[in-house]
Protein backbone atom coordinates (compact mmCIF):
# COMPACT_ATOMS: atom_id res chain seq x y z
CA UNK A 1 0.00 0.00 0.00
CA UNK A 2 1.75 3.52 -0.59
CA UNK A 3 2.34 5.61 1.90
CA UNK A 4 -0.23 8.89 2.41
CA UNK A 5 1.64 11.94 1.45
CA UNK A 6 1.95 14.59 4.76
CA UNK A 7 -0.17 17.35 4.04
CA UNK A 8 0.10 19.75 7.09
CA UNK A 9 3.99 19.33 7.06
CA UNK A 10 4.62 20.28 4.10
CA UNK A 11 2.56 23.35 3.72
CA UNK A 12 3.89 24.79 7.17
CA UNK A 13 7.43 24.41 5.66
CA UNK A 14 6.64 26.29 2.37
CA UNK A 15 5.47 28.85 4.46
CA UNK A 16 7.35 29.38 6.79
CA UNK A 17 10.54 29.11 4.47
CA UNK A 18 8.47 31.55 2.21
CA UNK A 19 8.34 34.01 5.04
CA UNK A 20 11.90 34.04 5.89
CA UNK A 21 13.23 34.40 2.62
CA UNK A 22 10.65 37.20 1.85
CA UNK A 23 11.71 39.16 4.75
CA UNK A 24 15.43 38.51 4.85
CA UNK A 25 14.48 39.91 0.67
CA UNK A 26 12.59 42.83 2.04
CA UNK A 27 15.49 43.58 4.86
CA UNK A 28 17.97 43.72 1.85
CA UNK A 29 15.89 45.76 -0.78
CA UNK A 30 15.14 48.46 2.64
CA UNK A 31 18.70 48.65 2.90
CA UNK A 32 19.72 49.21 -0.60
CA UNK A 33 16.80 51.36 -1.93
CA UNK A 34 18.42 54.98 -1.16
CA UNK A 35 21.85 54.09 -2.26
CA UNK A 36 19.90 53.28 -5.73
CA UNK A 37 17.68 55.66 -5.55
CA UNK A 38 20.99 58.22 -5.48
CA UNK A 39 22.30 56.16 -8.23
CA UNK A 40 19.82 56.24 -10.75
CA UNK A 41 19.10 60.53 -10.47
CA UNK A 42 22.99 60.78 -10.13
CA UNK A 43 23.21 59.14 -13.74
CA UNK A 44 19.83 60.99 -14.95
CA UNK A 45 21.43 64.15 -13.97
CA UNK A 46 24.72 63.48 -15.51
CA UNK A 47 23.23 62.58 -18.86
CA UNK A 48 20.87 65.98 -18.75
CA UNK A 49 24.24 68.13 -17.84
CA UNK A 50 25.44 66.26 -20.28
CA UNK A 51 23.13 66.83 -23.50
CA UNK A 52 23.32 70.33 -22.88
CA UNK A 53 26.76 69.94 -23.32
CA UNK A 54 27.72 71.88 -19.73
CA UNK A 55 29.00 69.30 -17.56
CA UNK A 56 32.25 70.60 -15.92
CA UNK A 57 33.39 66.59 -16.48
CA UNK A 58 36.91 67.74 -14.71
CA UNK A 59 34.92 67.38 -11.32
CA UNK A 60 32.75 64.18 -11.27
CA UNK A 61 32.12 64.31 -7.95
CA UNK A 62 30.12 67.59 -7.92
CA UNK A 63 27.36 66.40 -10.35
CA UNK A 64 24.86 66.81 -7.79
CA UNK A 65 25.88 70.39 -6.71
CA UNK A 66 26.16 71.58 -10.57
CA UNK A 67 23.12 70.00 -11.19
CA UNK A 68 21.23 72.10 -9.06
CA UNK A 69 22.83 75.02 -9.92
CA UNK A 70 22.10 75.12 -13.51
CA UNK A 71 18.97 72.87 -14.27
CA UNK A 72 15.17 73.91 -12.60
CA UNK A 73 12.89 70.72 -13.11
CA UNK A 74 9.24 72.48 -13.97
CA UNK A 75 6.43 71.49 -15.89
CA UNK A 76 4.07 72.83 -18.32
CA UNK A 77 0.38 71.69 -19.45
CA UNK A 78 1.42 68.17 -16.80
CA UNK A 79 4.95 67.81 -19.54
CA UNK A 80 8.00 68.09 -17.42
CA UNK A 81 10.90 69.83 -18.71
CA UNK A 82 14.75 70.49 -17.53
CA UNK A 83 15.51 74.32 -18.13
CA UNK A 84 19.36 75.15 -17.97
CA UNK A 85 20.60 78.33 -17.30
CA UNK A 86 24.63 78.72 -16.67
CA UNK A 87 26.36 81.83 -15.64
CA UNK A 88 22.37 83.56 -15.67
CA UNK A 89 21.84 82.96 -19.17
CA UNK A 90 19.75 80.47 -20.80
CA UNK A 91 20.62 77.74 -22.20
CA UNK A 92 17.37 75.71 -23.13
CA UNK A 93 15.50 73.27 -22.59
CA UNK A 94 15.29 69.33 -22.57
CA UNK A 95 12.54 66.94 -22.32
CA UNK A 96 12.09 63.19 -21.67
CA UNK A 97 10.66 61.30 -24.48
CA UNK A 98 9.19 58.11 -24.51
CA UNK A 99 8.49 55.45 -27.26
CA UNK A 100 8.92 51.69 -28.18
CA UNK A 101 12.11 50.35 -29.64
CA UNK A 102 12.54 47.22 -31.40
CA UNK A 103 11.91 45.28 -27.81
CA UNK A 104 10.83 47.62 -25.40
CA UNK A 105 10.37 50.90 -24.18
CA UNK A 106 12.73 53.81 -24.78
CA UNK A 107 13.44 56.57 -22.86
CA UNK A 108 15.25 59.47 -23.69
CA UNK A 109 16.65 62.45 -23.27
CA UNK A 110 16.15 65.61 -26.11
CA UNK A 111 17.59 69.12 -25.38
CA UNK A 112 16.79 72.39 -27.15
CA UNK A 113 18.63 75.67 -27.53
CA UNK A 114 16.33 78.44 -25.74
CA UNK A 115 15.50 79.26 -29.41
CA UNK A 116 13.99 76.12 -30.34
CA UNK A 117 16.13 76.18 -33.35
CA UNK A 118 18.57 73.73 -32.78
CA UNK A 119 19.30 70.05 -31.35
CA UNK A 120 21.82 70.60 -27.91
CA UNK A 121 22.03 66.75 -27.52
CA UNK A 122 20.06 63.75 -26.91
CA UNK A 123 20.84 60.75 -24.72
CA UNK A 124 18.98 57.83 -23.63
CA UNK A 125 17.48 56.63 -20.19
CA UNK A 126 17.05 53.12 -20.86
CA UNK A 127 16.53 51.09 -23.16
CA UNK A 128 15.83 46.86 -23.84
CA UNK A 129 17.46 46.83 -27.53
CA UNK A 130 19.99 43.80 -28.08
CA UNK A 131 23.46 44.45 -26.79
CA UNK A 132 25.85 44.42 -28.97
CA UNK A 133 23.99 45.40 -31.70
CA UNK A 134 20.64 48.09 -31.35
CA UNK A 135 22.09 48.59 -27.35
CA UNK A 136 25.02 50.89 -29.04
CA UNK A 137 22.55 53.47 -29.04
CA UNK A 138 24.20 54.08 -26.23
CA UNK A 139 27.60 54.83 -27.53
CA UNK A 140 29.18 58.22 -27.52
CA UNK A 141 29.78 58.27 -31.43
CA UNK A 142 26.05 57.55 -32.14
CA UNK A 143 24.71 60.08 -29.75
CA UNK A 144 27.22 62.92 -30.64
CA UNK A 145 25.82 63.44 -33.94
CA UNK A 146 22.42 64.56 -33.11
CA UNK A 147 24.28 67.41 -31.55
CA UNK A 148 23.44 70.94 -33.16
CA UNK A 149 21.32 70.15 -35.76
CA UNK A 150 18.69 72.22 -36.85
CA UNK A 151 15.00 71.83 -36.59
CA UNK A 152 11.94 72.69 -38.35
CA UNK A 153 8.56 72.29 -37.08
CA UNK A 154 6.72 72.12 -40.62
CA UNK A 155 9.58 69.20 -41.40
CA UNK A 156 8.17 65.94 -40.84
CA UNK A 157 12.02 64.36 -41.02
CA UNK A 158 14.19 66.43 -39.10
CA UNK A 159 16.39 63.17 -38.68
CA UNK A 160 17.37 61.45 -41.52
CA UNK A 161 19.49 58.43 -42.37
CA UNK A 162 22.37 59.16 -44.76
CA UNK A 163 23.10 59.10 -47.80
CA UNK A 164 19.45 60.37 -48.25
CA UNK A 165 19.50 64.07 -49.67
CA UNK A 166 19.84 66.41 -46.64
CA UNK A 167 20.45 63.56 -44.45
CA UNK A 168 22.21 63.98 -41.18
CA UNK A 169 22.50 60.72 -39.19
CA UNK A 170 24.31 57.51 -39.72
CA UNK A 171 22.03 54.58 -38.62
CA UNK A 172 23.42 51.29 -36.71
CA UNK A 173 24.83 48.61 -39.06
CA UNK A 174 23.44 45.49 -37.96
CA UNK A 175 20.75 47.40 -35.91
CA UNK A 176 18.63 48.89 -38.86
CA UNK A 177 15.35 48.38 -36.83
CA UNK A 178 16.53 50.06 -33.42
CA UNK A 179 17.99 52.88 -35.82
CA UNK A 180 15.03 53.38 -37.32
CA UNK A 181 12.80 53.28 -34.00
CA UNK A 182 14.93 56.02 -32.36
CA UNK A 183 14.70 58.15 -35.32
CA UNK A 184 11.17 58.02 -35.34
CA UNK A 185 10.26 58.48 -31.75
CA UNK A 186 12.93 61.82 -32.35
CA UNK A 187 11.05 62.78 -34.98
CA UNK A 188 7.78 62.39 -33.94
CA UNK A 189 8.48 64.46 -30.43
CA UNK A 190 10.65 67.10 -31.95
CA UNK A 191 7.32 68.00 -34.36
CA UNK A 192 5.40 67.76 -31.27
CA UNK A 193 7.19 70.01 -29.02
CA UNK A 194 7.96 72.26 -31.59
CA UNK A 195 4.19 72.46 -32.12
CA UNK A 196 2.59 71.94 -29.36
CA UNK A 197 4.98 73.08 -26.52
CA UNK A 198 7.76 75.72 -27.92
CA UNK A 199 4.87 78.64 -27.34
CA UNK A 200 3.94 78.14 -24.27
CA UNK A 201 7.60 77.91 -22.79
CA UNK A 202 8.72 80.85 -24.76
CA UNK A 203 5.45 83.28 -23.62
CA UNK A 204 6.14 82.19 -20.00
CA UNK B 1 44.22 19.08 1.43
CA UNK B 2 41.41 16.51 2.10
CA UNK B 3 40.67 13.98 -0.41
CA UNK B 4 37.25 14.74 -0.86
CA UNK B 5 38.18 18.26 -1.07
CA UNK B 6 40.30 17.91 -3.94
CA UNK B 7 37.41 15.75 -5.81
CA UNK B 8 34.97 18.74 -5.55
CA UNK B 9 36.70 20.65 -7.08
CA UNK B 10 38.48 18.88 -10.24
CA UNK B 11 34.73 17.12 -10.82
CA UNK B 12 33.47 20.93 -10.62
CA UNK B 13 36.16 22.52 -12.78
CA UNK B 14 37.37 20.00 -14.93
CA UNK B 15 36.08 16.58 -15.08
CA UNK B 16 32.11 17.18 -14.74
CA UNK B 17 32.19 20.70 -16.05
CA UNK B 18 28.90 22.20 -16.22
CA UNK B 19 28.95 23.67 -19.41
CA UNK B 20 31.15 21.36 -21.45
CA UNK B 21 30.47 17.99 -19.73
CA UNK B 22 26.92 18.35 -18.56
CA UNK B 23 25.88 20.98 -21.31
CA UNK B 24 23.94 22.91 -18.52
CA UNK B 25 23.40 26.44 -18.35
CA UNK B 26 24.32 27.08 -21.85
CA UNK B 27 21.30 29.88 -22.85
CA UNK B 28 23.54 32.34 -20.21
CA UNK B 29 26.54 31.03 -21.75
CA UNK B 30 25.46 31.89 -25.01
CA UNK B 31 24.19 35.57 -24.11
CA UNK B 32 26.51 37.32 -21.84
CA UNK B 33 29.86 36.33 -23.67
CA UNK B 34 30.00 39.10 -26.54
CA UNK B 35 31.99 40.88 -23.51
CA UNK B 36 34.45 39.72 -21.33
CA UNK B 37 33.38 42.10 -18.57
CA UNK B 38 30.00 40.71 -18.62
CA UNK B 39 30.79 37.46 -18.19
CA UNK B 40 33.35 37.37 -15.75
CA UNK B 41 30.71 39.60 -13.39
CA UNK B 42 28.07 36.75 -14.63
CA UNK B 43 30.53 33.82 -13.26
CA UNK B 44 31.16 35.39 -9.80
CA UNK B 45 27.18 36.54 -9.76
CA UNK B 46 26.64 32.24 -10.52
CA UNK B 47 29.63 30.76 -7.95
CA UNK B 48 27.71 33.26 -5.17
CA UNK B 49 24.27 31.88 -6.04
CA UNK B 50 25.01 28.58 -6.59
CA UNK B 51 27.37 28.05 -3.73
CA UNK B 52 24.70 29.93 -1.32
CA UNK B 53 21.69 28.06 -2.59
CA UNK B 54 23.67 24.98 -2.15
CA UNK B 55 24.67 25.81 1.11
CA UNK B 56 21.38 26.66 1.89
CA UNK B 57 19.38 23.16 0.50
CA UNK B 58 22.44 21.26 2.38
CA UNK B 59 21.30 23.27 5.57
CA UNK B 60 18.08 22.36 5.60
CA UNK B 61 17.52 18.99 3.63
CA UNK B 62 16.42 17.02 6.62
CA UNK B 63 14.10 19.13 7.37
CA UNK B 64 12.98 19.63 4.01
CA UNK B 65 10.07 16.58 2.88
CA UNK B 66 11.27 15.32 -0.53
CA UNK B 67 8.22 16.11 -2.43
CA UNK B 68 8.36 19.63 -2.25
CA UNK B 69 12.23 19.77 -2.46
CA UNK B 70 12.13 21.88 -5.80
CA UNK B 71 9.63 24.43 -4.62
CA UNK B 72 12.06 24.98 -1.90
CA UNK B 73 15.21 25.21 -3.59
CA UNK B 74 13.22 27.38 -6.37
CA UNK B 75 12.44 29.73 -3.60
CA UNK B 76 15.94 29.69 -2.39
CA UNK B 77 17.93 30.12 -6.12
CA UNK B 78 15.72 33.51 -6.14
CA UNK B 79 16.26 34.71 -3.39
CA UNK B 80 20.03 34.63 -3.93
CA UNK B 81 19.60 36.06 -7.31
CA UNK B 82 17.56 39.13 -6.42
CA UNK B 83 20.21 39.52 -3.39
CA UNK B 84 22.85 39.89 -6.39
CA UNK B 85 20.53 42.19 -8.96
CA UNK B 86 20.45 44.52 -6.05
CA UNK B 87 23.96 44.47 -5.38
CA UNK B 88 24.66 45.43 -8.61
CA UNK B 89 22.15 47.69 -8.86
CA UNK B 90 23.10 49.68 -5.76
CA UNK B 91 27.11 49.06 -6.09
CA UNK B 92 27.90 48.57 -9.75
CA UNK B 93 24.98 50.53 -11.72
CA UNK B 94 26.67 50.77 -15.32
CA UNK B 95 27.77 46.76 -15.19
CA UNK B 96 23.74 46.22 -14.22
CA UNK B 97 23.12 47.87 -16.92
CA UNK B 98 25.28 46.27 -18.92
CA UNK B 99 23.73 42.61 -18.53
CA UNK B 100 20.19 43.98 -18.21
CA UNK B 101 17.36 41.06 -17.46
CA UNK B 102 20.49 37.93 -17.73
CA UNK B 103 21.30 38.78 -13.90
CA UNK B 104 17.31 37.84 -13.16
CA UNK B 105 18.00 34.74 -15.71
CA UNK B 106 20.70 33.39 -13.42
CA UNK B 107 17.27 31.73 -11.68
CA UNK B 108 16.14 29.59 -14.76
CA UNK B 109 19.97 28.68 -14.64
CA UNK B 110 20.75 24.79 -14.89
CA UNK B 111 23.45 24.51 -13.39
CA UNK B 112 22.41 25.49 -9.93
CA UNK B 113 19.47 23.57 -9.75
CA UNK B 114 21.34 20.25 -10.91
CA UNK B 115 23.61 21.30 -8.72
CA UNK B 116 21.50 21.39 -5.54
CA UNK B 117 19.27 18.54 -6.83
CA UNK B 118 22.37 16.27 -7.38
CA UNK B 119 24.55 17.28 -4.55
CA UNK B 120 23.24 19.19 -1.82
CA UNK B 121 20.76 16.95 -1.10
CA UNK B 122 23.22 14.49 -0.19
CA UNK B 123 26.15 16.05 1.41
CA UNK B 124 26.75 18.28 4.45
CA UNK B 125 26.79 22.22 4.08
CA UNK B 126 30.82 22.91 3.91
CA UNK B 127 30.83 20.60 0.88
CA UNK B 128 27.97 21.97 -0.86
CA UNK B 129 29.14 25.28 -0.33
CA UNK B 130 32.71 24.26 -2.10
CA UNK B 131 30.57 22.29 -4.84
CA UNK B 132 28.86 25.56 -5.33
CA UNK B 133 32.10 27.24 -5.63
CA UNK B 134 33.85 24.46 -7.61
CA UNK B 135 30.56 24.57 -10.25
CA UNK B 136 30.07 27.95 -10.85
CA UNK B 137 33.48 28.83 -11.19
CA UNK B 138 33.98 25.85 -13.73
CA UNK B 139 31.32 27.92 -15.80
CA UNK B 140 32.59 31.29 -14.94
CA UNK B 141 36.09 29.85 -16.54
CA UNK B 142 34.29 29.08 -19.93
CA UNK B 143 32.14 31.92 -20.47
CA UNK B 144 35.23 33.95 -19.81
CA UNK B 145 37.13 31.99 -22.50
CA UNK B 146 34.73 32.56 -25.30
CA UNK B 147 34.11 35.66 -24.30
CA UNK B 148 38.07 35.95 -24.88
CA UNK B 149 37.73 34.89 -28.54
CA UNK B 150 34.18 36.75 -29.00
CA UNK B 151 35.15 40.04 -27.69
CA UNK B 152 39.08 40.13 -29.29
CA UNK B 153 37.53 39.53 -32.41
CA UNK B 154 34.20 41.09 -32.48
CA UNK B 155 35.51 44.62 -30.98
CA UNK B 156 39.06 43.71 -31.17
CA UNK B 157 39.24 44.50 -27.26
CA UNK B 158 40.03 43.06 -23.65
CA UNK B 159 37.51 44.04 -20.53
CA UNK B 160 36.90 47.08 -23.13
CA UNK B 161 40.50 48.00 -23.70
CA UNK B 162 41.26 48.27 -27.63
CA UNK B 163 44.16 45.79 -27.97
CA UNK B 164 44.16 45.05 -31.94
CA UNK B 165 43.95 48.75 -33.22
CA UNK B 166 42.65 50.85 -35.66
CA UNK B 167 43.72 48.59 -38.38
CA UNK B 168 41.49 45.44 -36.86
CA UNK B 169 38.35 44.91 -38.95
CA UNK B 170 35.85 43.99 -36.60
CA UNK B 171 34.00 40.38 -36.98
CA UNK B 172 30.22 41.60 -36.40
CA UNK B 173 29.52 37.70 -36.80
CA UNK B 174 31.21 37.47 -33.19
CA UNK B 175 29.25 39.54 -31.55
CA UNK B 176 25.85 38.58 -33.06
CA UNK B 177 24.07 34.82 -31.72
CA UNK B 178 25.99 32.40 -34.71
CA UNK B 179 29.44 33.59 -32.92
CA UNK B 180 28.55 32.09 -29.71
CA UNK B 181 27.27 28.83 -31.30
CA UNK B 182 30.16 28.80 -32.98
CA UNK B 183 32.53 29.15 -30.07
CA UNK B 184 30.19 26.80 -27.52
CA UNK B 185 30.81 24.08 -30.49
CA UNK B 186 34.47 24.56 -30.51
CA UNK B 187 34.53 24.53 -26.59
CA UNK B 188 32.41 21.10 -26.63
CA UNK B 189 34.36 19.24 -29.74
CA UNK B 190 37.77 19.83 -28.27
CA UNK B 191 36.19 18.69 -24.87
CA UNK B 192 35.10 15.82 -26.26
CA UNK B 193 38.10 14.79 -27.58
CA UNK B 194 39.80 15.32 -24.65
CA UNK B 195 37.70 13.17 -22.86
CA UNK B 196 37.14 10.24 -25.60
CA UNK B 197 38.52 7.20 -23.67
CA UNK B 198 35.71 8.25 -20.96
CA UNK B 199 32.48 8.76 -23.04
CA UNK B 200 33.72 5.41 -24.98
CA UNK B 201 33.13 3.42 -22.01
CA UNK B 202 29.90 4.69 -20.90
CA UNK B 203 30.78 7.65 -18.95
CA UNK B 204 28.83 10.20 -20.09
CA UNK B 205 26.58 8.76 -22.48
CA UNK B 206 22.67 10.22 -22.33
Amino acid sequence: MPRQKRILYPVLFMIIITIVFTSVLAIVNELAKDRIEIQSKLKQQTKILKTFNIIDSSNTTNINEQYNQKINEKTIDNISYFKAVDDGKLIGYAFIVEGSGLWGKITALIAFDSEFKTILGVDFLSHSETPGLGGRIDEEWFIEQFDNILVFENRADNLLFKPAIGSNIDSISGATLTSKAVIDLFNQQIIFILSDIKGGLQSE
Amino acid sequence: MNKKVKKIITLGIWEDNAIFRQILGICSALAVTNLMMNSLVMGLGLMFVTAFSELTVSLIRQFTPKHIRMMVQTLIISAYVIIVDIFLKAYYPSISEALGPYVGLIITNCIIMGRCESFAQKNPPLYSFLDGLASGAGYAIILMLIAFVRELLGFGSLFGYPVLGDAWVSWTLMIMPPGAFFMLAIVIWISKNIFKENSEQGGAKS
